[in-house]
Parts: structure tokens; C-alpha cells; sequence
């Protein structure tokens, strides 16, 4: 796709060849033997050509290109611009006129012919000029000239990442701004923080607003490789996309292409049975792969089902056994055997197909899928199919943050695990923290220090605030020195080397431009039923 | 990261087209409107590759590439070549002045983007 | 289209390399790997994390993982001193382009190695752990280590690193 902005550049660009294309065929019609004048003439041939062909001007291109070749025979000295050639050349200089106005002169062939005529006495014998059907691309260039009703604008993906973060740093100076706006007392100052306030989270919408892609911004490709697949697997296989204008933040959207490709991959490959066979167990000889998308509430959720063969649980269970991911014995339910394909290393394709099997298939899915804090699930019959549901949050790259302090290092919790933020009281005492319960409203907390989870120097804050963070129904009261703030943090993924730490989801960067870490709260909820959390993480990157 | 490219083209709508699909892809893109200015560029920041052009006013493509790869900035950044279908033995010279490769023009988005993913990575 | 595939990476012919102190010895790293060289700037400790990449820092708006080879060749860590700089590397991670820091005691200089400079590693013989070196150069009378990073890492992230684990890895955030 060409933009309206980027055709407009091309024409003017066109415009001034052409014009110069002509001054320098009249120079040559006066000193026939002026060096940078052929060159001048040749270069302004040859961009037009170039820059013709990109913009899908293929007519133009193909012209300009005969139109060059014989115009090599004067820069190379075996011609010279006679007047009669200099005719020709401005005749081919008009054709290339008309052609840029769209019109659809004639005669293109005669001119190419007579321009060879008068260097040579021979016609161009490199090419086949002139195709007389515009091309898609040109076809689909005018079109976008002509739909100029709503002004767009491109922007880069790294402006907006940009634009991300400074809303990300107004809004936590803004909270500095109501702190202190807030224990002034001054009313003038409380108030137009209150807009400020307001202005920055409204900014802050428009901003995620500007970020949300649809997803049918990444369907071109499916349909291209379900086309290829149906080819290369010799099998008929029909596409179907539902809900494509539903949006997701660009990040999600860009990360959610590959684990697709690779579940469309698998139905094709291992899902959908060939021609015969489906018309043998009665079902419509191509077979089909339904692709769906809808929001429900903070979630996106994105179906991929298709009506193959379904999954063969006796396989899985065989291969599980084989991995010594199920006992002999063991008895398990089709839903959760069928997740068992979701396990590291688990594929059950009995020949490795060019196309997928490799033993990286499924595990990859949901190692993205878990990246982008989402999840996935999968569920099968016998011979009537698959279907994969992966959810995954409407947006990936912001959430409210509470930034706390603990030994001098700053983390940030996700403000919407919260429940409440209490002071510790003094004769609960620092020692043993990973035993100790507060009692909130009636109902036993266990809380975690901090301090100790991270392995900081044991050395308590005077007055320790305590963090009551909630996950999947339970409750731990998380340690901190200190409560900095409320923020917008701008999540930033962790690297692979860092896979093995569990007790973060993320880093972010601060105002300050030093990183923090963000908690991951569930880890952290699980881990508080259990003591000792920093032996169990060792045993865990240990094993 | 994103990937940082130097387009070097003289041609103004032509160097836009390939910035903009190249952004849109996610790469940091650089424009540079002839071999000189290129060569200020390359001296100024570090890129992942290069892209040029050949018929440039000032500075043509072969010898922008002949003077980036003696100079230490331009070791291992892959350069590719963009010509048209009658450069036949400019190709050659460009790969023997160190272009990895070459593109001929006209060429569309999607291979754009496949060339710069084999030469950079996606 | 007609493009050359890159010339694999692994060869050993004539190649770029910036120079850089740790500890005692002399490393080289490939040129083409490395991004930037910065100043130590503010390091973020990563709790838990292996001694092997204890930290994260800040460039240009990424939070890049920060990595200390001198766990990988048994060196002592000691704290980050002037000299001290942070080499950004542009590094396939589980086969997706990544950024890696690594620290440096010095950053000497970017210089060329002609093949006839350098020389396998003996599988015996070498106090460094022969898995994790590409190749020794003789660079004006000194030997040159130069330490095979994809290896390193993907041993790292293969779970086959000798690094040790815990709280007590806190060097490099000193």
C-alpha cells in the first residue's frame, strides 16, 4: 500500500524528471555532444524507470525502460543526438507525459521502434515491452489516491512506544503533583491539579486508543499460508475469519502471528484429513479451519477450530507415559490429557512433517501465549476436531503500578492485585516474617518480607508498610520499606536468560530512567503457602 | 530493538516508500540522499545494513560502497544493492565492492521486507 | 530478487573484534556482535536470578539483560570501577534476535585478527573451559581469548551452566 502523501511526492518527483528530461533533449538539440547533459538526460530516465516501476507504473516503467536502452547508444558514443533522434526522443519524452496524466496513449511501440530506428537502425531486441493491463499494485495506488475522504496519518510504531512513555512519566508526576498539591492545603493548587489529574488519564486513553490494531492486520498472511498449506498438503482447506476488526494493543497483535501460523500449521497438517478420507467418513470433502476473534471484557479471546480428525488420546497418552509426564496407571480425564499436548517438548505427529512435529509445536504457543500474560486452552472430540482458545488482556503494554521501596531498590506491584496497604504493627517484630499473620478485619493474613524474598540486607524500616495483594482467592500481605507511589508502568518484557525467575512478570523504566522490576503477585501468593521462598526458587533452578 | 537501516536513494518518493514499509515493519530507518551523505551518515551512528541506490547525483552507489567497506564502520553491515534488470554487470561490481547482495527494482513490499529479514533478521 | 546468503558467522578467516579487559585476561569479541559500548549506568539487581545475569540495565528506553562471563571462566567478580563499561551485543536468544550487556573491567580497542593470528583451543591445557572458546589470537605477543558468546548463552539457557545461583549474586549490581 502506497500513501496518499507518499503518490503526492512521486507525482511532483515525476513532474520535475519529466521537465528536466525535456530541458536537457532541447540542450542536446543545441551542443549534440555535451557530456553532462547525456548524463543528465540518462540519470532522469533512469530514476523515472526505477521510481515508476515501485509505484507500480509498470506501463510507464516498461516505456521508460526501452526509451533508456536507446538512449544508451548516445551515452555509450555509438549515437549521436541528431536532430532527427532528438525529435523522437521528445515524442517519447510526450508519451511518458500522457502516461504519467493516466491517460492511456497509443503508439508506444512506434515510438520505442523509430527511437531505435534513429540510433541503430534496429529495434530494441532485450524486451517485451508494454503489458496493456494495469497491475494490481497500480490499480490499488490510484484507488488510494482517489480515498482521500478521512485524512491518516502513519505513524512509527517507535513514536508511539515513545509517546507511551512520556504519558507513563506525566502520569507519575502528576501523582508526585497531587502529593504534594494535597499537603499544601491550597485550594487553587489542589484544583488545577485535580485537572491536571484528569487531563493525563485522559490522555492516557487516547493513547492506548491510538495503539489498538485490529487483528485483521496480520489475517493477510493466514489466508496466503492456508492457500499454500492446501497446495503443498494437496488436501482442499477453506479459510474462515470471524470478528477480524476486533483490536488488540499492536504488541499483542504482532506476537499473536506466530503461535496462529503454527496452530494453523498444525490443523492442516495433522487436524484435516485428506479429500478422500473426509468424504469417506462423510464430511464435506474440504476441510475447514475457522479462525475467530471477540472481546470479553478486559480480554480478547481468538478461537482457531478446525474439523479434522481431532486429537488421538491414546497417542497423547502413550507419548505422555513415554515422557514420564503420566504414570503407567494414571488416570486422567480427555480434558486434561488433551492439555498434556500443551507440555515442553511434547509432540505426538508420527512422521515429522516438513510443515510442523518437530517437538516444538504446541509448547511454543503457549510460551508465547504466557509471555503475552494470556492463556491458552484446548479442547477436541474424536473426529470432529480441534479447537484452540487463546485469551489474552486487551493490552500489553501498561497497567497502574505501585511502586515501593525495599533496601534502597525500587519494585513495582500491579496496582489491580491491591487489596490494601496497612502499617505493620511494631510487636509483630522483624524476625520470622515468613510465619508471622496479620489480622485484617477479622480474617489471618500470612505476609512475606520482602526483604527476605529478595535476599536484601536485613535491616527494617522503622515503620515497614504492608502491601495486601490478592491472586486466584488468596491473600498475602507483602513487606515493603516504603510506598513511593502510584504510577503507570510501562511493562517491558524480561529476556529469556531470566525465564527461570518466577517471582517477576516484568520490568519497567522509571521517571529516573532506572529499571524496576514488577512482581509477579501469583508466584508470590503460591510461594506464601509455603516457607522458605528463596530455598524452594533455588531448588527450582537447580533441578 | 529495533533494527537501524540506511536508505540511500536520491530519489525522494522512492526513499519514503521503502522507509515507510520498512517502519511499518518495525525497523529504525535512516534516509540518505546520495553516496556522500550517506558516507556522513554511516560515520554517525552504527546501522544494521544499507540499502543503496547506484545512479546518484554527487556520489554514486558502487563507489559509496567501495569507500564504506575500507573504512572500519562498514565491516560486516551487510549492504544491498538496489539495481534495475539492465545493471547486469553493475551487480558484479557491486558485489565485488562488498554488497552482500542486490535487489532488482521494481520490487514490492513483502519481498522488501523478506530481503531485510534474511539480511537482518526479522 | 537475488541475494547471497551471509557468509556463515562461525568461519574463522580474517575478522573485526573490539578487545576488552577482564580480570586478568584479554578477551575479544566479535565486532559485528556488538551494538554500543556504554559507562556503567544504573544496574538493577534481578533477586533470584543466577549469578550468571544478576542484572538488567536501561538502554535507549530497553531493558536489557546484563551478563558477567567472568562466572562463566571462574573469575572472581569484584565491583564495577571506572574503567569499567557495559559491551550491548546483538545476540539470537532461543532463536529470537535479542540485546545482551555484558561487563568489561576496560574496553581496549577495535581491531582486526588475520586468520593466520589464531589458533584452537587445546582440550586440555587451558584454564578456560574449552566449550566456551572459539578460538586463542596471538595479538602483539599476548594471547587473545575469544570467547564463543552464542555457546555460552545457549549453554546458559540449556540449564548446562556452571554458574551458581542465590542471593548472593550481587556483583554486578555493586
Amino acid at each position: 500500500m502506497i500513501d496518499a502523501e507518499t503518490l503526492a511526492i512521486f507525482r511532483t518527483e515525476a513532474d520535475g524528471l519529466v521537465e528536466s528530461l525535456e530541458a536537457g533533449l532541447l540542450t542536446l538539440q543545441e551542443r549534440p555532444g555535451d557530456r553532462s547533459v547525456i548524463d543528465q538526460v540518462f540519470r532522469d530516465l533512469h530514476t523515472l524507470k526505477g521510481t515508476g516501476g515501485m509505484f507500480g507504473q509498470t506501463e510507464l516503467a516498461a516505456f521508460v525502460h526501452g526509451f533508456e536502452s536507446a538512449f544508451e547508444a548516445i551515452r555509450s558514443g555509438t549515437s549521436v543526438a541528431s536532430p532527427a533522434l532528438i525529435a523522437v526522443c521528445l515524442k517519447a519524452h510526450d508519451h511518458i507525459m500522457s502516461l504519467l496524466a493516466g491517460e492511456r496513449p497509443g503508439g508506444a511501440g512506434t515510438i520505442l521502434a523509430d527511437l531505435a530506428t534513429a540510433v541503430s537502425g534496429s529495434a530494441p531486441a532485450d524486451e517485451q515491452i508494454l503489458p496493456e493491463v494495469p497491475t494490481e499494485a497500480s490499480a490499488s495506488a490510484s484507488q488510494e489516491s482517489g480515498a482521500k475522504t478521512i485524512p491518516m496519518m502513519r505513524i512509527s510504531a517507535e513514536r508511539l512506544d515513545e509517546m507511551m512513555d512520556r504519558v507513563g512519566e506525566l502520569v507519575i508526576a502528576e501523582a508526585r503533583l497531587a502529593e504534594i498539591a494535597a499537603r499544601s492545603g491550597v485550594p487553587a493548587l489542589v484544583s488545577v491539579t485535580e485537572d491536571i489529574q484528569r487531563l493525563a488519564s485522559s490522555m492516557r486513553d487516547a493513547t492506548m486508543s491510538i495503539r489498538m490494531t485490529p487483528i485483521s492486520s496480520i489475517t493477510g498472511r493466514f489466508r496466503r499460508l492456508v492457500h499454500d498449506l492446501a497446495r503443498q498438503l494437496d488436501k482442499p482447506i477453506d479459510l474462515v475469519i470471524e470478528g477480524e476488526e476486533t483490536e488488540l494493543d499492536k504488541a499483542v497483535v504482532e506476537q499473536l502471528a506466530e503461535p496462529l501460523m503454527h496452530l494453523i500449521r498444525n490443523a492442516a497438517d495433522h487436524g484435516i484429513e485428506d479429500a478422500a478420507t473426509r468424504s469417506r467418513l462423510g464430511k464435506s470433502p474440504s476441510g475447514q479451519i475457522r479462525l475467530s476473534a471477540r472481546q470479553s471484557g478486559g480480554e480478547v479471546e481468538v478461537e482457531l477450530a478446525d474439523d479434522g480428525r481431532g486429537l488421538d488420546e491414546a497417542r497423547i497418552r502413550a507419548k505422555a507415559i513415554d515422557l514420564g509426564l503420566l504414570g503407567l496407571d494414571a488416570d486422567v480425564g480427555s480434558a486434561d490429557l488433551q492439555r498434556l499436548i500443551l507440555s515442553p517438548g511434547f509432540s505426538t505427529a508420527q512422521q515429522v512433517t516438513e510443515l510442523s512435529g518437530r517437538g516444538v509445536g504446541m509448547d511454543v504457543v503457549r510460551r508465547t501465549v504466557s509471555e503475552l500474560r494470556g492463556s491458552v486452552d484446548i479442547a477436541s472430540s474424536s473426529g470432529s476436531g480441534t479447537r484452540v482458545v487463546i485469551r489474552l488482556p486487551l493490552t500489553l503494554a501498561i497497567i497502574s503500578g505501585l511502586l515501593v521501596e525495599v533496601a534502597g531498590e525500587r519494585f513495582t506491584i500491579p496496582l489491580s492485585t491491591v487489596e490494601e496497604i496497612v502499617e505493620l504493627p511494631e510487636r509483630s517484630g522483624p524476625a520470622d516474617a515468613s510465619s508471622r499473620f496479620l489480622d485484617i478485619r477479622g480474617r489471618l493474613v500470612p505476609t512475606m518480607s520482602l526483604r527476605e524474598v529478595f535476599a536484601s540486607p536485613p535491616a527494617p524500616e522503622m515503620f515497614p508498610k504492608v502491601v495486601i495483594v490478592g491472586a486466584s482467592g488468596a491473600r498475602v500481605g507483602l513487606v515493603v520499606d516504603r510506598i513511593i507511589g502510584s504510577n503507570q508502568t510501562v511493562i517491558k518484557q524480561l529476556s529469556p536468560l531470566h525465564a527461570g525467575v518466577s517471582t517477576f512478570s516484568g520490568a519497567t523504566i522509571l521517571g529516573d530512567g532506572a529499571v524496576a522490576l514488577i512482581l509477579d503477585v501469583a508466584t508470590l501468593v503460591n510461594q506464601s503457602k509455603r516457607p522458605a521462598p528463596i530455598e524452594r526458587h533455588l531448588q527450582e533452578v537447580l533441578a | 530493538m529495533s533494527r537501524r537501516i540506511l536508505v540511500v536513494d536520491d530519489s525522494p518518493s522512492l526513499r519514503r516508500m521503502i522507509a515507510m514499509t520498512l517502519k511499518g515493519a518495525g525497523y529504525d530507518v535512516v534516509e540518505a540522499e546520495d553516496g556522500l551523505d550517506a558516507l556522513e551518515r554511516v560515520a554517525a551512528a552504527r546501522f544494521d545494513a544499507v540499502l543503496t541506490d547506484q545512479n546518484m547525483p554527487r556520489m554514486d552507489g558502487l563507489s559509496f560502497i567501495r569507500e564504506f567497506k575500507s573504512r572500519p564502520e562498514g565491516q560486516g553491515i551487510p549492504v544491498v544493492f538496489l539495481s534495475t534488470e539492465s545493471e547486469g554487470e553493475l551487480k558484479d561490481k557491486a558485489r565485488a565492492a562488498g554488497a552482500l547482495g542486490w535487489m532488482t527494482k521494481p520490487f514490492d513490499q513483502a519481498k522488501l521486507l523478506s530481503v531485510m529479514a534474511r539480511v537482518v533478521g526479522a | 530478487m537475488t541475494l547471497m546468503s551471509r557468509p556463515a558467522s562461525r568461519s574463522l578467516g580474517n575478522i573485526d573484534v573490539v578487545t576488552l579487559r577482564l580480570g586478568q585476561d584479554t578477551l575479544a569479541i566479535r565486532a559485528e556482535m556488538l551494538r554500543e559500548v556504554l559507562e556503567p549506568v544504573s544496574i538493577t539487581r534481578v533477586p533470584g536470578a543466577p549469578e550468571f545475569c544478576c542484572g538488567l540495565v536501561n538502554v535507549r528506553g530497553t531493558v536489557v539483560p546484563l551478563s558477567d562471563l567472568r562466572v562463566t571462566f571462574g573469575m572472581p567478580r569484584t565491583p564495577l570501577g571506572p574503567d569499567s563499561r557495559i559491551l550491548v551485543l546483538d545476540l539470537p536468544l532461543s532463536g529470537r534476535a535479542s540485546v545482551v550487556g555484558i561487563v568489561a573491567d576496560a574496553v581496549h580497542e577495535v581491531t582486526r585478527v588475520e586468520s593466520h593470528m589464531l589458533q584452537t583451543v587445546p582440550a586440555v591445557g587451558t584454564r578456560w573451559p574449552p566449550q566456551f572458546i572459539e578460538a586463542i589470537a596471538r595479538i602483539g605477543g599476548n594471547f587473545v581469548m575469544l570467547p564463543d558468546i552464542p555457546a555460552i548463552f545457549a549453554a546458559f539457557l540449556g540449564g548446562q551452566s556452571a554458574t551458581t545461583v542465590g542471593p548472593q549474586g550481587q556483583g554486578a549490581a555493586a
